[in-house]
């Protein structure tokens, strides 16, 4: 697959009010002063590697953004010692506790820059991280005490990765939420983001309605599929997806497909190397795609790419469509 | 005679069939697509905006006359742009490897590309299309310039064997600029982004950009007819060519900078198409005989049949994903590259 | 028809080349050379390897500028012509020049046309006749539609010589046009172009086919003239020896009604 699954941040409203006005608010920090003792050593297996954590890490390194957010998300940012590689933005409502978290580097720091951090466990989103010139094998790194955990998501063996769900994320979030020995701080914050999606999916906003998710290109789209966060999002709106049967997160879509079906609404996702704006002025611009009912009405739903990967935010995602298409009042 | 008559006939009937061809695929073609349109309303929709009247939905229009026939006539351009400098840079450089990226044109042009796609700086509010096509163009001929100064540098005019070599050192040059960008810099899909407008895509060419491409074709195909007999004298060598009255210097500046600027110019629309501009002139050499106004004409029709069809699969083969256009052209050419040269006369 | 009737020029000029200086970076290829080809005679132009025979019919031809010096053509400066007006007066039989392009023989001899064509004229006169005429002239009538490649060597020089010839030129440059030919073949060029008729200035390695075929000699050395006029007398043993650094001379031959060079042994190499 092209796009790379990104690992995102949270949410955390509850009740429509809240829900539709896109949600706010940091996650209160609920067990954090409970006694941890007991509840190591942790032992767990995570992408067919043997995590054992003996005791609470305090020095936390996390690579890539979803990884990151998740830790911000459960509260526990004080633990982190080091932070890097964001794909965009950290969501506004940790951009607080992530101005502490020294940053390692843009991209991947090198491995000398990693250990000068001295963590005692890592946390990334992508296989990717524990390359050679990066965090190193896990195993070695193991070898020398320093523990580590990848996101299913991002396990290098495929078969080893969950079907993208809700119930996915929320998995990852009481492992990580165990191996940091606060499982407290992501009951919470699961039960929070559940309350959230009923609610989205009580008000259907998005009901009788066909959704194109516009991803990025142009000559030919790229599309949200029907295995990820795009169809994640559209199903708990209520919407269809008009490319539901491409078996990938992503794919390629086709002009002529969306010409024929003429979507009612258009998602644009919206990503550093491919703004929505940018999306959005070629869609009005193109003399044919200029002609389909979504585009002449204005009927677009704009969602953060970070939001709408398989990751804590979302459910944020969902949310934010869901109160757009409420605004936009699109629904026969 | 008879026989010289004959082989005058025959290239004209080998350009006739050809085009005979590429007039029923192109029917085939405009009917193929994600949206199944039979041939009989592709004829309608062509009927109705040639002023013929008749009924057609609006979504027929606009798939065949808005999405279809723009790419498809496009191909055609392209591919009779890229056989015809194929064909006259054979001649000129008298090297049978010659194609029409030969003087850094698709280097340069990668490294506009680039620019944009990898480092997004913008082109004065063009959208994210338009300014790759703008910055391909420009890097083109940035790269050309490059060249020919370098291969014309101590005078002596433009020998084909230094400018080949110039074109080389250009081209490893901005590779290498190629690589360094999307690697320290590319973030999302940049490196496939690049790899797949290296590979070119005639996908999303709408009437603006086929009508330049239209016309690339038609300015090649004129200008480049008029220099065939003068391209005819270059048989023998460039002292050859000299005494028979060709001023050698100046065609050799015209030809390379018109081919180089044709090609520019379906680059920066379509990416690098390779092995078209190869392989045609090759092919249709043995069909229609040497002097260049029939290869060139056989050449501008083979190259238009072979990238109309080759985007016609390239769009086709899987469903909803577009197979890279030079990845096709190159699988198909590569072997009748190898088979040509293996039945190949010698001097 | 003869070649002469083809000839569009009406007389048969003198080629004169005065002052000739060509260098080559810090070389002197030719150092003020003069040369007279009379009208209508046959000028061999010999010299060592590398003693600027071929600059000097490149000089001749038009096709290179001198660094000083003029080239006439009767009375007219060959560089003040255009290009394809120089292609209508003086024509050049390359050493050795081939190709991997299977033009047909006609293709070939058809390519002297071009100087009389216009860029696009596809109308008009398309030198048919003329191409006709010439191929028979040259003996490769029967042979106009094969392949270049499958052409001997005496068929291509042949092919050649139609092809300058259908240029119409009233000066003829070969530049050592025998070379890779059998002696028959040597024999039969030579024979063919000496009854042309035209002013005809061939560049030789072979001593005895230039004593042979030509009326008149130039000698070249180091980028000089060592001599020139008719062949017997100007070829004395002493310039022989002098150029070639051989003990040679052209006696006459003891049945034919010409001379032939005779020579014993080689001469010590001195400077």
């Amino acid at each position: 697959m092209i796009r790379r699954a990104a690992m995102p941040g949270l949410s955390l409203a509850a009740g429509a009010v809240l829900l539709l006005a896109g949600c706010a608010g940091a996650p209160e920090k609920e067990t954090a002063t409970a006694e941890s003792g007991d509840r190591f050593p942790v032992e767990l297996v995570n992408c067919d590697h043997e995590v054992v954590v003996a005791s609470t890490p305090e020095r936390v390194v996390t690579l890539n953004q979803g990884a990151t957010e998740v830790v911000l998300a459960l509260g526990l940012g004080d633990r982190l010692v080091g932070t890097a590689y964001l794909d965009d933005a950290i969501s506004d409502r940790w951009a607080q506790e992530y101005e502490q978290v020294p940053v390692l580097a843009a991209e991947y720091p090198t491995n000398e820059a990693l250990l000068e951090a001295e963590p005692d466990l890592v946390y990334a989103s992508y296989a990717s991280a524990f390359d050679k010139g990066v965090a190193g094998d896990r195993t070695v790194l193991a070898g020398s005490g320093i523990q580590s955990y990848l996101s299913p998501f991002g396990c290098p063996d495929k078969s080893q990765r969950p079907a993208p769900t809700f119930d996915a994320v929320w998995q990852e979030l009481d492992d990580v939420a165990e191996l940091l020995g606060e499982p407290g701080t992501s009951k919470a914050l699961v039960s929070e983001q559940k309350e959230t999606l009923e609610s989205i999916r009580d008000a259907a906003p998005g009901q009788g309605l066909t959704a194109l998710w516009y991803d990025s290109g142009d000559k030919t789209p790229l599309v949200g599929g029907g295995q990820s966060g795009p169809q994640l999002i559209l199903d708990a709106v209520g919407a269809e997806n008009m490319f539901d049967d491409i078996e990938r997160g992503w794919g390629e879509g086709s002009w002529e497909d969306v010409l024929a079906t003429d979507p009612d609404v258009i998602v644009l996702a919206d990503a550093s190397w491919s703004s929505a704006e940018e999306k959005r002025a070629y869609l009005e611009k193109d003399p044919v795609l200029s002609e389909l009912t979504a585009v002449k009405k204005g009927a677009f739903v704009t969602v953060a790419y970070s939001e709408a990967t398989p990751g804590v935010r979302m459910v944020d995602g969902a949310a934010s469509v869901a109160s757009q298409l409420a605004d936009l009042d699109l629904r026969p | 005679m008879s026989v010289a008559r004959l082989a005058a006939g025959r290239a004209v009937v080998v350009v006739t069939l050809t085009a005979a061809a590429l007039v029923a695929s192109a029917a085939v073609a405009l009917s193929l697509g994600s949206v199944d349109v039979p041939v009989a309303r592709v004829l309608a929709v062509l009927l109705r905006r040639l002023g013929a009247g008749g009924e057609v939905t609006v979504l027929e229009d606009q798939l065949v006359w808005q999405l279809r026939l723009p790419r498809v006539m496009g191909a055609i351009a392209a591919g009779a742009v890229l056989a015809l400098c194929g064909a006259v840079l054979q001649s000129l450089t008298r090297n049978d490897l010659a194609d029409p990226f030969l003087l850094g044109v698709s280097s340069g042009a990668t490294v506009g590309a680039v620019t944009i796609m990898v480092l997004g700086i913008g082109v004065g509010g063009l959208v994210a299309s338009a300014a790759v096509s703008v910055a391909a163009f420009a890097g083109a001929l940035a790269a050309l310039a490059v060249v020919l100064v370098i291969a014309s540098a101590g005078g002596r005019g433009l020998s084909p064997h230094r400018t080949v070599l110039a074109g080389v050192a250009v081209a490893y040059l901005c590779s290498a600029y190629t690589s360094v960008v999307v690697i320290m810099h590319g973030e999302g899909d940049a490196a496939r982004r690049v790899l797949s407008w290296t590979l070119g895509s005639l996908a999303g060419l709408r009437w603006d950009s086929t009508l330049v491409l239209l016309g690339a074709a038609l300015v090649a195909l004129v200008w480049f007819f008029a220099y065939a007999e003068r391209l005819d004298a270059f048989t023998f060598g460039e002292v050859s060519a000299q005494s028979l009255g060709v001023p050698v210097t100046s065609t050799r500046w015209v030809l390379m900078v018109g081919t180089a600027v044709v090609t520019a110019t379906t680059v920066a629309y379509v990416g690098v198409i390779g092995f078209v501009g190869l392989v045609v002139p090759h092919l249709v050499r043995p069909l229609v005989g040497n002097r260049h106004r029939a290869v060139l004409l056989a050449s501008a029709a083979g190259g238009s049949l072979l990238l109309m069809w080759a985007d016609t699969a390239a769009r086709s083969l899987v469903d909803r994903q577009e197979v890279p256009v030079g990845a096709l052209t190159a699988l198909l050419g590569a072997p009748v590259l190898v088979w040509l040269m293996a039945r190949r006369p010698r001097a | 028809m003869t070649h002469r009737d083809l000839c569009v020029h009406s007389s048969t000029p003198d080629l004169r080349a005065s002052g000739i200086v060509v260098r080559l970076g810090v070389d002197v290829v030719l150092d003020d050379v003069d040369v007279l080809a009379r009208g209508g005679r046959v000028t061999a132009l010999l010299g060592p390897n590398g003693s600027g025979k071929t600059t000097l019919l490149h000089v001749l031809a038009g096709l290179r500028k001198p660094d000083r010096g003029t080239v006439l053509v009767g009375d007219v400066a060959i560089r003040s012509l255009s290009h394809r007006r120089r292609a209508q007066t003086v024509a050049l039989v390359e050493q050795h020049a081939t190709t991997t392009t299977d033009l047909t023989v006609r293709q070939v001899v058809a390519l002297g046309r071009l100087p009389h064509r216009r860029m696009l004229g596809a109308r008009g006169d398309s030198g048919a006749e003329v191409v006709d005429t010439v191929m028979d002239l040259v003996g490769l009538t029967h042979l106009a539609d094969r392949g270049w490649t499958t052409l001997s060597g005496g068929e291509r020089q042949r092919a050649h010589l139609a092809r300058t010839l259908a240029q119409q030129p009233a000066v003829l440059l070969l530049d050592e046009p025998t070379n890779h030919l059998d002696l028959g073949q040597q024999l039969r060029f030579l024979a063919l172009a000496r009854d042309l008729g035209l002013t005809t200035v061939a560049a030789l390695h072979d001593l005895e086919l230039a004593t042979a075929f030509c009326d008149d000699v130039v000698v070249l050395n180091h980028g000089r003239v060592h001599g020139q006029g008719p062949v017997t007398s100007t070829l004395t043993a002493s310039l022989l020896r002098e150029v070639y650094h051989v003990d040679a001379s052209l006696d006459p031959h003891p049945r034919l009604d010409r001379h032939h060079l005779v020579w014993d042994g080689h001469v010590e190499e001195n400077s």
